[in-house]
């Protein structure tokens, strides 16, 4: 499979001084669905913002496509046209008060005609479920209706990599597990998806691939269930270990699973896992996953 | 100003076509301005006060407090205007004495000060009901159908929108200096204000470099392109609109004697 978006090379240092990327590099392939990780302030917004063509590196490219991108008016559209992002903060993407004409700006941006750029729209309102929201005005509308609102002003353009700087922050579980449900719809249509977030539990069970990046560089990269094994490289990036993978160790710890059974990529297979375990539960087992756990 | 906001898109006149509402307020009040009768101004009044109440539904407590507002100043205003400050009495209708001054009122001055009041409160009420009937992004798209600059149309749209989230986040700070007792008493009110007029002010920069990335992320590229409704006018309202207010100016013009 080829890869669909590159950085190469990137290096930014913000006008203040802040040096935020740092040699930073990383290929995605069509399709895939990718997480980043880092603590706060590790770079990832930074980096969102370099993959569809807002900033522009000091050092390094960014390649669409096979295609370097050159900065100039025509090949940034070109760009923003096929990476869409989705902001972390909705407020800031809303710029009307009027949620149709929010969501109509992309695809009118892009050209298209009144008619074309509505159905567009009407399909991404069905999608994110804001269809009810068209005559509400935006400043009446809660954060998760808000957010909704951002993401399908971005589908409405029909990119075909679709940026998430922390689709979750801020939602209640709730509507965090509804943003998750359409993130997977999405991903079988076939889109690119790239999430940025410090939720390692969500990312271990929804990325197909990670990077962990920690001073605007790529401390590591993987699949999650080789990844999240490394304990080492999760305390460097000042993240946690997610919690199927916990359970996973301590059930090798006592017993229970033996190290050659594959990694549970998510909680099913952990049960799973847990289901065909050779060795039945008792008090004693159990006592000892607890001290296991701590 | 939420409140106004929320019966813009909350009222029963809400669905229909902004232009027709925008003409019936170009049309009243610029009778209202031109005809100077204390007749065709109190008709204005309560024209406009019935199409609020009666056809939009907004409740008449609600709209009885929005015209006290503009209605305690205008009386300040114009009762001192009214006023004539001279040293003969013959003339005032009503006067103090003032050691050899006379403070009073003039007959032509009376009049003049009472048809200003229900001139601008006639215009007022013109106005609210615009606002009242009509969200504010209809009337951005009425103002860009009449071609207005796409400078002012975007700027209206952005300031309208900003409002907003402006008065969220000050109101969040207010709530945050308050919880700590920033406004205990007026000193530390005071600082408190500032402080948190500072931080708006620092917000704002910032946003405004966010809202930008997030605009030219979905290829803006300077213009704001609007997706117009095609809602048609309706023929009914309309003649009804150019009835009622032809009817308003022959009639005042008559009661005045112009005609
Ligand atoms: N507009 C800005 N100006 C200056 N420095 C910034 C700006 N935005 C982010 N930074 C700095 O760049 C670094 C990376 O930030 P960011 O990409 O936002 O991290 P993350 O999204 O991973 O939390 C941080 O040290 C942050 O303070
Ligand atoms: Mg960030």
């Amino acid at each position: 499979m080829t890869n669909i978006i590159e950085a190469r090379g990137l290096v930014y240092i913000y006008p203040n001084g802040t040096s935020a990327l740092n040699n930073l590099s990383l290929a995605i392939k069509k399709g895939q669905r990718i997480a980043l990780l880092g603590a706060n302030g590790a770079g990832k917004s930074t980096l969102l913002l370099h993959l569809n063509g807002i900033l522009r590196p000091k050092k390094g490219s960014i390649v669409f496509q096979g295609q370097a991108v050159d900065y100039r008016h025509r090949s940034l559209l070109a760009l923003r046209k096929n990476v869409g992002i989705v902001f972390q903060e909705p407020d800031n993407q809303l710029f009307t008060a009027n949620v149709l004409h929010d969501i109509t700006f992309g695809p009118l941006n892009l050209g298209l005609t009144r008619e074309m750029a509505l159905a567009k729209s009407r399909k991404a309102m069905r999608e994110t479920e804001t269809v009810s929201l068209e005559n509400k005005p935006t400043h009446f509308l809660s954060f998760g209706q808000k957010k909704r609102v951002a993401i399908a002003g971005v589908l409405a353009m029909e990119p075909q990599v679709i940026i998430f700087d922390e689709p979750t922050a801020g939602l209640d579980p709730k509507m965090a597990l509804k943003i998750m449900d359409l993130l997977h719809q999405l991903s079988e249509q076939g889109k690119t998806l790239i999430i940025s977030t410090h939720d390692v539990d969500l990312a271990y069970s929804w990325a197909d691939y990670v990077y962990f990046i920690k001073e605007g560089s790529i401390a590591g990269e993987g699949t999650p269930q080789e990844l999240f094994l490394r304990q080492d490289l999760l305390t460097a990036c000042d993240l946690y270990c997610p919690w199927i993978i916990e359970i996973y160790r301590a059930m090798i710890n006592t017993g229970l699973a033996n190290q050659n059974q594959q990694v549970p990529a998510n909680k099913n297979e952990l049960l799973k896992l847990i289901n065909e375990s050779p060795v039945r539960f008792n008090t004693q087992r159990i006592k000892a996953i607890h001290n296991c756990l701590g | 100003m939420l409140l106004i906001d929320h019966y813009a898109y909350n009222n029963k006149l809400v669905s229909v076509h902004p232009g027709e509402k925008c003409l019936f307020f170009a049309l009243t009040i610029s009778l209202c301005l031109s005809i100077t009768s204390v007749v065709a101004s109190l008709a204005v009044i309560g024209l406009m006060a019935g199409a609020i109440v009666l056809l939009a539904g907004v409740p008449w407590r609600f709209y009885l407090k929005l015209m006290l507002l503009p209605g305690a100043f205008l009386i300040v205003g114009v009762i001192t205007l009214m006023l004539t400050l001279t040293r003969e009495q013959q003339g005032l209708i009503w006067f103090t004495g003032l050691g050899p001054y006379a403070l009073g009122f003039t007959s032509h001055s009376l009049d003049a000060g009472v048809n200003l009041f229900l001139r601008s409160l006639g215009s007022v009420s013109c106005l609210y009901f615009l606002s009242l009937t009509t969200p504010m992004s209809e009337i951005v798209s009425v103002l860009r159908k009449l071609r207005v600059p796409a400078l002012v149309v975007e700027l209206t749209t952005f300031i309208y929108r900003f409002i907003f989230v402006l008065l969220e986040v000050a109101g969040k700070v207010y709530v945050a200096q308050s919880c700590r007792l920033g406004y205990k008493n007026l000193s530390t009110g005071f600082n408190s204000l500032g402080r948190l007029v500072v931080s708006m002010f620092l917000n704002s920069y910032v946003n405004s470099q966010n809202v930008y990335n997030a605009l030219v992320a979905r290829c803006y590229t300077g213009n704001l392109p609007g997706v117009e409704d095609n809602r048609s006018f309706s023929r009914r309202n309309v003649l009804l609109i150019l009835a009622v207010d032809g009817l308003l100016a022959t009639g005042s013009l008559y009661a005045g004697g112009i005609l």
